[in-house]
């Protein structure tokens, strides 16, 4: 932790050194963030990079209380919304494909259903995958939603239902499913 | 059904939460590329604060100083110096080349005299557009305010002077930093370099041009005294008796905007001698030698060639010439009328000029391009024979006349010369050029004569250039 504030410290001194630490220890977590919101890896890395951007230039208003994890996702999410919010006024964008990007941890088993998690979000239409990833991954809640996604909280909420149904159904063809989820 | 959901909830949140994906390497790239362009140009708005400050604090203290020593009017009006000359800068100039982005200072004194008043205030968009023009890349605030609404001011009062548009271009102070400096030196450059390739393109000039030839001949030259004795008389075989004659005419010079130009036109000159003298006498017998005395008695009998009759044959440093006399004259030596004590016997000079028609093609090179310039010359020209005399006269009268015999029509010459111009305005220009010139084939087309003069001028000329 104190590490950490040292770190932060660094990044409001304006420290090069320091940004590169920053980016070398949050940029997985921060990417695979970006992995699911958005519609493929290009737009994945644009969006991690315009988020380190914006942190780097914000963060000398970071007062060192709260998660400074959860204020770095709360930007690199917002990025993810504004494509989103420009992608949705353009035609339909092709479905995220299989990212070959290289995972951290070792857990061969949870990685292989992670990824095949992310494909099943992926495979969800663009609005319940974002209420679905804002709801029940990244914890907002449907007032919340309702006002960066600009659609109503009945909205949000039938989309959050819609998208848990699909991905039951779809969890249940690919044999994820375990005799409590079947119900 | 609801734990239902939230276990999906849950189920996905705890695989992907933590889930963590190493970026690839190019976005770390992108993001310190774009943090150290930011770095750049906080930088740069410290640097330019800072000017701005500095410059504001300088334009208070020079305000208080000009207003403390009775100073009237603007601060920086007609004292603006170039640091180029010690003129003060007028920097307008009429817009004909719109690429140019920056500034060239130069002096117009003419500047100082108009006195049209206008209001400051007057025509905002077109002032806008002036300082866009000075400054296209910087800040305004950079430079004192006054010193540029002066010099705009000035650009409007002109330009409603005179209705044309002008360009207004950098100025020239002695506020300015040396990088200012470095800029209005080599737009300077640049601009002189413009008026150079405008005035190189294709341009055709006429003049006049004019000098006085001395004329020598070369030591191979052959008379035809070399080949017939008998004609060796007064002529002396030297450099000298040419006369120097004046060569004169008119140019016409093209040039394609290269450092060549090619001219032609006409001149017409003469060459000429005065081989010498000799005496006549009027009371004389029938009989008249073929003789040409100067300066001493002898007489003798002329070659099987020349005729008998009452002519005189003349050798110049240009052929033969036979001379026919008036009947009755007798040739005798010079100032034998002091020797006779009577009026009937005078001395008459022999005259003999040739003149040419010479159409010069003559190429020019430019050593030096400046108002001040230095060319080589050299060509060819061709000479059409117009008027070939010799006369035997005194002041009074000529009582023989003829010509060269075999005189050529057609001579060529060569010329070469090195040149000095100087650009007196835009369309003038003044020359000066010592000119070699070689005869390249006889003046005589007689085979036993071979005279190829040789003549140096110096050629004055002035020509417009359009």
């Amino acid at each position: 932790m104190e590490n950490l504030e040292k770190l932060i410290q660094g990044c409001q001194e304006g420290k090069g050194k320091a940004h590169s630490e920053l980016y070398k220890r949050f940029s997985p977590m921060l990417f695979g963030v970006c992995l699911r919101y958005s519609s493929d890896k290009a737009e994945a890395e644009d969006t991690l990079h315009e988020g380190f951007i914006t942190i780097f230039k914000k963060i000398g208003q970071y007062a060192f209380k709260g998660s400074f994890e959860g204020w770095m996702r709360k930007v690199v999410v917002n990025h993810a919304l504004e494509k989103y919010r420009k992608r949705s006024k353009m035609t339909t964008v092709e479905d995220m494909k299989v990212f070959d990007g290289t995972h951290s941890t070792e857990d061969s088993e949870s990685d292989l259903n992670a990824q095949q998690l992310m494909e099943l979000i992926n495979e969800l239409s663009p609005q319940y995958k974002l209420v679905f990833n804002l709801y029940a991954i990244d914890g907002y809640n449907h007032k919340e939603i309702a006002n960066m996604l600009n659609i109503s909280e009945g909205t949000s909420k039938s989309n959050l239902a819609r998208a848990r149904k699909i991905l039951q159904e779809k969890m249940k063809d690919y044999g994820f499913i375990k005799s409590e989820y079947a119900r | 059904m609801q734990d239902n959901q939230d276990h999906i909830d849950k189920f996905f949140r705890d695989k992907l939460n933590a889930y963590e994906v190493v970026p690839p390497e190019n976005v770390w790239s992108k993001i310190s590329g774009s943090l150290a362009d930011k770095r750049r140009k906080s930088r740069k708005l410290w640097i330019i604060g800072l000017s701005a400050a500095a410059s504001l604090l300088f334009a208070i203290a020079a305000g208080w100083y000009f207003v403390g020593s009775d100073f009237n009017g603007p601060a920086f009006s007609e004292d603006i110096h170039t640091g180029f000359t010690d003129e003060t800068s007028a920097i307008i100039q009429p817009s004909t080349n719109k690429t140019h982005d920056v500034s060239i200072v130069i002096d117009d004194k003419k500047m100082n005299n108009r006195n049209t008043s206008i209001t400051p205030e007057a025509d905002t968009k077109r002032r806008a557009k002036l300082i866009k023009e000075l400054y296209p890349n910087e800040i305004t605030g950079r430079k004192e305010m006054g010193v540029i609404n002066t010099l705009i001011s000035k650009a409007i009062q002109i330009e409603q002077a005179t209705n044309t548009e002008y360009t207004l271009l950098a100025m020239g102070n002695s506020f300015l930093d040396p990088s200012d400096m470095e800029i209005l030196a080599s737009n300077i450059k640049k601009r002189d370099e413009l008026n150079k390739n405008e005035k190189r393109k294709n341009t055709v000039s006429v003049g006049l041009q004019g000098s006085p030839e001395y004329r020598f001949v070369s030591s191979d030259t052959e008379y035809a005294s070399d080949t017939y004795p008998i004609y060796q008389g007064n002529i002396k075989n030297s450099q000298n008796d040419f006369n120097t004659n004046v060569t004169g005419g008119i140019t016409v010079a093209y040039s394609s905007g290269s450092r060549f130009s090619i001219q032609s036109g006409f001149n017409y000159g003469e060459i000429s001698q005065n081989p010498g003298q000799v005496g006549i006498s009027f009371l004389g017998a029938n009989n008249i030698y073929d003789h040409f005395a100067q300066d001493d008695d002898s007489r003798f009998q002329g070659p099987s060639n020349v005729n008998q009759d009452n002519n005189l044959v003349v050798e110049t440093q240009m052929g033969l010439s036979n001379l026919q006399m008036p009947l009755g004259a007798n040739m005798v030596s010079v100032n034998s009328f002091e020797k006779n004590g009577t009026e009937m016997v005078r001395n008459y000079r022999v005259e003999q000029k040739a003149g040419y028609l010479e159409i010069p093609l003559i190429v020019r090179y430019k050593l030096i391009d400046n108002r001040i310039g230095l060319h080589l010359l050299g060509g060819v020209n061709t000479n059409f024979l117009l008027i070939n005399e010799v006369s035997l006269r005194d002041d009074y009268e000529a009582i023989a006349n003829g010509k060269i015999e075999g005189l050529n029509p057609l001579t060529f010459t060569s010329s070469v010369g090195l040149g000095i111009n100087y650009s007196i305005s835009r369309h003038f220009l003044f020359s000066i050029e010592p000119t070699l010139k070689m005869h390249l084939n006889s003046i005589n087309n007689q085979s036993y004569i071979n005279v190829r003069p040789m003549s140096v001028g110096l050629f004055t000329g002035l020509t417009y250039q359009f």
